[in-house]
């Protein structure tokens, strides 16, 4: 399995040297005999949009907020470009922070808001300055720069703190939950005009949030956190095709989970009693699954196929009751029983076309060996989501 | 559903009711009552000569110009002293905001006078204060507080601290704390974080304290008797002589109504002023 340094080589293929703009050692975060952050390791190289997801509470906001140095890590380090920041002042970090619910100063029109960080770094006159004028320019929001933000709407707030940061050059933008705040309609809209940006302005990037839609729409690679930890680091692909744990399972897409009994596990396999089906499973190296142990299976919903016909002699056949068949516009959702599992199964079918099979259809099953994901049963706490 | 509708449309004008004619009764007419007095001289006819016999007097001249400065030290002292209290308020754990709290309006619930007469001893030449500076030997001579400008403010300061405080501290804790954050972000210092940031969004609850601290130290009575003496001589202390001791009701009236109009009018400069200092937040409102 692809460890994050490879998935990051992955990402930027072609680039002989990849240059590194932020990394992240051993960082943790105590408060009061909590660990916010426990040991976080994360690197990140030039021009890339990362995001964190994870739960509230898993320390995703933390780690954002000790990068920015709003927050005194209790060990580790943080680099930036190669140099040790920690210690060093919010402001001399070159890091532009976006607050969640933007924070702008609502008693400053939008130029003054933009200009307020050169102002401190000593040009008076700012807020008039061409570079004002290039960082409303790239945010199209140069026909309100004489409003004030509370005559803004939510998504032009956005637009004036990203504004606000970006005037400074900073080396790293940081965003905390940045479409939290907004509707769902411009929240879509939003992702895809920060990307855009980030795009054009290859800024490295780093944003918080805890929807995995939006970390899989617009992030180059996903940190998924839990329990101050990061669970894994990968592509967005990479992540929903080769989960490292259950959590990150759960987390990222939808999934069937059955329970089943390893009768054999052999270097790169095993066989595994499922429910009175015997099923071949692959088995990464280290999956810790031996004979005699209990496993969790799992099969993503596009890839549990459903045929009306019995399978042949020697093919995989599971039995199944079709108890709902939800259509969806592009796809059809089918919901069955089945004796495998006590949960009901959800399989989609691209295309939406029921082909015949409808509720209180019986069907059959299958699926590709390569697309199980095996895990110990013992390895799923936090897994229920 | 309708009937509740049109209960809730007199419902507020019945609840106020029983307020605004007690208002009425006690504030309205008595200051039309001493309006139609100090326009009227010995014959019951129409004359100016109250009030012209006030500004053409230094004497009673600069009575006025004695209170007006005493409210504006007692406002200014108490606006320096205020901030920090409030802004401690603000910002520390609730455990510690409740008992600043607690100790601000504490004094309320004693009677000025008994706190005026408190003051009196501390005060007078050979009262702690004075006796501590000398031991210290940071001076030679008793400082004269008692009876004195000084002494006065320090007394209104100590009466109408809480009004400062209150609406400063409510103001100063609306102020969202990312926004100070946001201004460190940006490279700003504690120092011009408290001057661009926190003191510009602060002005509402800074202009409302000051409005009631100076509009209530012009008029009080009690502070400066007690602790002014004959020596300083208000506009409230002036009324009471007037009326009490010279039975001079008319020219009473005339100094109580230009008291009235001054404390109006600084209510009236509070109002327009308001808006054009927190105009962001009232074009805020129409967005949201």
């Amino acid at each position: 399995m692809p460890g994050p340094e490879d998935a990051m080589k992955h990402q930027f293929q072609g680039s002989a040297d990849v240059e590194v703009d932020l990394e992240v050692r051993d960082l943790s975060k105590e408060y009061d005999g909590f660990r916010a952050l426990d040991q976080v390791d994360l690197t990140v190289c030039k021009g890339e949009l990362i995001s964190l997801l994870g739960p509230s509470g898993c320390g995703k906001t933390t780690l954002l907020r000790s990068i920015a140095g709003l927050v005194d890590p209790s060990q580790g380090a943080i680099r930036i470009k190669g140099k040790e920041i920690l210690g060093i002042a919010p402001h001399q970090r070159n890091v532009g922070f976006v607050f969640q619910s933007y924070a702008l100063f609502p008693h400053m029109t939008v130029r003054e808001n933009v200009g307020f960080g050169l102002k401190m770094r000593g040009d008076k006159r700012a807020h008039t300055g061409p570079a004002v004028d290039r960082s409303l320019e790239t945010v199209k929001m140069q026909h309100l720069a004489h409003r004030y933000p509370g005559e803004l709407s939510g998504g032009q707030q956005q637009r004036i703190a990203i504004a606000r940061s970006i005037v400074l050059n900073p080396t790293l933008l940081l965003l905390d939950e940045p479409f939290a705040a907004l509707d769902r309609a411009l929240r879509d809209h939003m992702q895809m005009e920060v990307k855009a940006l980030q795009r054009r302005l290859g800024i490295t990037t780093l944003f918080v949030t805890h929807d995995q839609d939006e970390a899989l729409r617009i992030s180059d690679r996903i940190a998924v956190m839990n329990a101050g930890r990061i669970e894994q680091i990968d592509t967005p692909i990479g992540l929903y095709k080769n989960p490292r744990t259950p959590f990150v399972l759960n987390f990222i897409g939808k999934s069937n989970v059955f329970s089943g009994r390893v009768l054999q596990a052999t270097e790169g396999g095993a066989t595994i009693d499922l429910g009175g089906h015997v099923i071949e499973v692959p088995l990464p190296a280290g999956a810790g699954l031996v004979t005699g142990s209990k496993a969790m299976i799992s099969v993503r919903p596009e890839r549990i196929v459903a045929e009306s016909a019995a399978p042949r002699e020697g093919e995989m056949g599971i039995p199944a009751l079709v108890t709902d068949a939800v259509f969806l516009g592009g796809s059809l959702e089918l919901h069955l029983r089945s004796a495998i599992s006590e949960q009901p199964i959800v399989i989609s079918r691209q295309g939406g076309d029921p082909s015949g099979i409808q509720e209180g259809s019986e069907v059959w099953l299958s699926w590709q060996q390569g697309d199980v994901l095996t895990f110990p049963a013992s390895a799923s706490p936090g897994a229920e989501l | 559903m309708i009937q509740s509708r049109s209960r809730a449309r007199w419902a507020p004008g019945l609840l106020a009711g029983p307020g605004a004619a007690f208002m009425i009764l006690v504030f309205v007419t008595p200051v039309v009552i001493l309006a139609a007095s100090s326009f009227l001289d010995s014959g019951k006819q129409l004359t100016l000569a109250h009030y012209w016999r006030f500004f053409s007097e230094p004497q009673y001249f600069s009575t006025l110009w004695n209170s007006l400065r005493l409210a504006f030290f007692t406002t200014i002292t108490a606006i320096l002293l205020a901030y920090p209290l409030a802004y401690a308020m603000a910002t520390f754990s609730s455990g510690w905001r409740n008992t600043i709290l607690i100790v601000t309006i504490l004094p309320l619930t004693i009677s000025v006078v008994i706190r005026s007469f408190g003051w009196q001893i501390l005060l007078r030449n050979g009262g702690p204060i004075n006796q501590s500076l000398t031991a210290l030997g940071l001076i030679d001579e008793p400082l004269r507080l008692l009876f004195s400008e000084t002494g006065v403010v320090i007394g209104l300061v100590h009466v109408y601290l809480p009004f400062m405080v209150l609406p400063l501290a409510s103001a100063i804790e609306r102020i969202d704390s990312r926004l100070e954050e946001a201004a460190m972000m940006l490279g700003a210092s504690a120092f011009r974080r408290f001057i661009h940031v926190v003191l510009p969004l602060s002005v509402p609850g800074l202009a409302a304290g000051a409005t009631l601290v100076f509009t209530a130290s012009i008029s009080a009575y009690v502070t400066p008797a007690l602790l002014g003496g004959e020596f300083i001589q208000v506009m409230p202390t002036m009324v009471a002589q007037q009326v009490l001791t010279l039975m001079d009701w008319s020219f009473g009236s005339a100094v109580s109504m230009i008291l009235t109009v001054v404390s109006l009018f600084v209510l009236v400069i509070h109002w327009a002023t308001a808006a054009r200092f927190t105009n962001w937040a009232s074009r805020a409102e129409v967005v949201k």
